[in-house]
């Protein structure tokens, strides 16, 4: 069995911009290489974000993260032109979710998989973000999207609305009433968080 | 979904949640300050969505590292030489008599990165089943990119079912399942003619036959026989419809246009030209075994209707060309792959249905169907129909045929 360790003498493009290294997919290996490394190291925490947040399992959100940049490969390879970036990206990893809602089985997913892995963070505040899950759960599926791709993945209301679809008035709207409700469910904990800090 | 009374969302909440998001038009901000300044009820919904927001920002989770080296061995962009990879991962799969794993490999997404994946994995000194998130000992050299944290866990997914290995294994399975079934009326042949004789002999010579006997070499032919044909291994490796109860049932579903029926120099009637989804149908069916299945069809499609009649007295002639919503039972069948093409097969169907407010309608056509890989077919076929329907209490028909094109898809299980 013969391995070669191929050593890397191409360039340094962690500058380039989102489109450009986009652009360089379609590239040789060792160019598109780079390019999709530096892609997945932007973006792969937003988009393991939102996959696990609509589908609430981590493994399956590994899953469609990895599917969802072997696709922008593709597109990239096959010279897809597009304008923005961060939509296009965050569309195809919406659309790999809802295809696997579609065609998976709603199952119980083992508490387990619904470890809090913030780290250093205050146990107030671990408390919070798991009522927060909890929450976000009970949420109607858009308002839930809507929220994750807000909040989470810090998208623009245009940007939103060109991912999901929508008009970005209908967009304000599912925010803004996921906000609310999160609000609602969430207020008698944090009357008491906030009593706790006063006293 | 929702009705979008809150559309502009001019309440100050409103106002202050944009503003939040970085959303607010400039105008409205001074009168938003005003009003936080004035109102302890929107101060307190501001400090709740910041502590919502605080703590959903601190819920920040990386993916594992393995995703990124899975994604670059699935996007054939390891940094093993992929070339070589391959071949030492085929060979030392097959060593290992993984030859399922192997099979599948070669449909994997970016089979060459796979390839480089698995000889990443053989590497590391374990050469037991491929499990996600198996641990494993830290690797002999390095074929991550530079200065990334060691890969310490690998996890190897095929995620394309080999279609066309299992046509092939399904295809051989039918026709030895053709062969035993010969083979059994040969022999059932056989036994009633060993049993014909023996009655015509005994009644000609009226000399007892002995039974035992009889029975002893009818057994006997009956066991050489199925020693010959069947093979234990392949009779119980027939695939079987047998389904868990938790199992998507295992539907296809087709869409295939239907021939217009009009001549290429006539004109389009409004009556076509006006409906949605003109000459085409849609199917849902369920498989009875590899070639049969059975299922529902309903569709939309002009009928061209000519026929004379008498209308107060005088013969007047009618000429229409309605569209006609349609439904019915359909029945499939689809023949074993030809011209040692796996996929390519030839097929037959016909369907027994009623259109609304016509009467009664049967189709039928034949054609070939292919299956590249994967779950999607296309068909191609030519169509035959007819219809009958009633006008003044007289019975009439017409009768089409043309091309039909269609695409299905296979959703559910096939175990």
């Amino acid at each position: 069995m013969a391995i070669r360790t191929m050593t890397r003498k191409h360039k340094v493009i962690t500058d380039d911009s989102d489109l450009e290294l986009y652009a360089q997919l379609i590239q040789e290996d060792a160019a598109a290489h780079e390019a999709l490394t530096q892609l997945y190291r932007r973006y792969s925490q937003r988009i393991y974000t939102y996959c696990r947040k609509i589908t609430g399992d981590n493994y399956v959100a590994e899953d469609l993260l990895q599917e969802t940049f072997v696709k922008l490969l593709d597109s990239g390879r096959q010279g897809r032109v597009i304008e923005n970036f961060p939509a296009y990206l965050m569309t195809i990893a919406r659309n790999l979710c809802l295809s696997h809602k579609a065609r998976s089985v709603r199952q119980f997913v083992p508490v387990e998989d619904f470890h809090l892995t913030a780290r250093d963070v205050p146990y107030e505040q671990k408390e919070l973000l798991q009522l927060i899950q909890t929450a976000l759960e009970i949420l109607p599926e858009p308002y839930r999207e809507a929220f994750v791709l807000r909040e989470y993945n810090g998208l623009s209301y245009l940007e939103i609305a060109d991912v999901i679809g929508e008009s970005i008035d209908v967009v304000k709207v599912r925010i803004f009433r996921a906000k609310k409700k999160l609000r609602d469910v969430l207020a008698p904990y944090l009357n008491d968080l906030k009593t706790r800090t006063d006293d | 979904m929702e009705p979008l009374d809150d559309l502009d969302l001019p309440t100050p909440e409103g106002h202050l949640h944009a503003f939040m998001d970085g959303e607010l038009d400039i105008q409205a901000e001074q009168p938003l300050f005003d009003e936080l300044a004035s109102n302890p009820a929107l101060r307190g919904e501001m400090r709740d969505i910041l502590a919502i927001r605080s703590a959903v920002h601190r819920d920040v989770v990386a993916p594992p590292a393995t995703v990124e080296a899975a994604l670059l061995a699935a996007a054939g962009l390891s940094t093993a030489s992929a070339g070589a990879a391959t071949t030492a991962a085929a060979a030392t799969i097959a060593a290992h008599g993984s030859s399922s794993l192997a099979v599948s490999l070669r449909y994997a997404l970016g089979g060459v990165a796979a390839g480089a994946a698995i000889v990443y994995f053989l590497m590391s000194g374990t050469t037991g089943d491929v499990q996600r998130g198996a641990v494993l000992p830290p690797p002999q050299a390095s074929t991550g990119i530079a200065g990334e944290p060691r890969i310490d866990t690998l996890r190897v997914e095929v995620p394309i079912v080999d279609h066309a290995a299992i046509n092939a294994q399904r295809n051989q399975l039918a026709r030895e399942r053709a062969n035993i079934a010969q083979a059994w009326t040969d022999l059932r042949a056989a036994q009633d003619a060993f049993l014909r004789d023996r009655d015509a002999a005994a009644q000609e010579s009226r000399t007892p036959v002995e039974p035992v006997v009889a029975t002893a070499q009818t057994q006997m032919a009956i066991l050489t026989m199925q020693a010959s044909v069947i093979q234990p291994a392949q009779v119980t490796a027939f695939p079987t419809r047998s389904f868990e109860v938790s199992d998507p049932l295992p539907l296809q579903i087709r869409f295939r246009t239907l021939a217009s029926g009009l001549r290429s120099d006539e004109a389009i009637p409004a009556s076509v030209r006006d409906a949605a989804l003109p000459n085409t149908a849609l199917s849902i069916s369920l498989p009875l075994s590899e070639e049969h299945r059975v299922g529902v069809e309903f569709g939309r499609e002009a009928f061209r209707q000519q026929f004379r009649t008498t209308l107060n007295g005088r013969p007047v002639e009618y000429l229409q060309t309605p569209t006609l919503f349609w439904f019915g039972a359909n029945y499939q069948f689809v023949a074993q792959s030809i011209f040692g093409l796996d996929g390519l097969r030839p097929f037959i169907e016909s369907t027994i249905g009623y259109a609304l407010e016509q009467g009664p309608l049967a189709r039928a056509a034949a054609g070939l169907q292919y299956r590249p890989i994967g779950p999607i077919a296309f068909s191609l076929g030519f169509d035959a129909s007819a219809l009958t329907f009633k006008h003044d209490g007289l019975w009439q028909s017409t009768t089409k045929s043309g091309f039909t094109t269609g695409i299905s898809i296979d959703i559910g299980s096939w175990p």
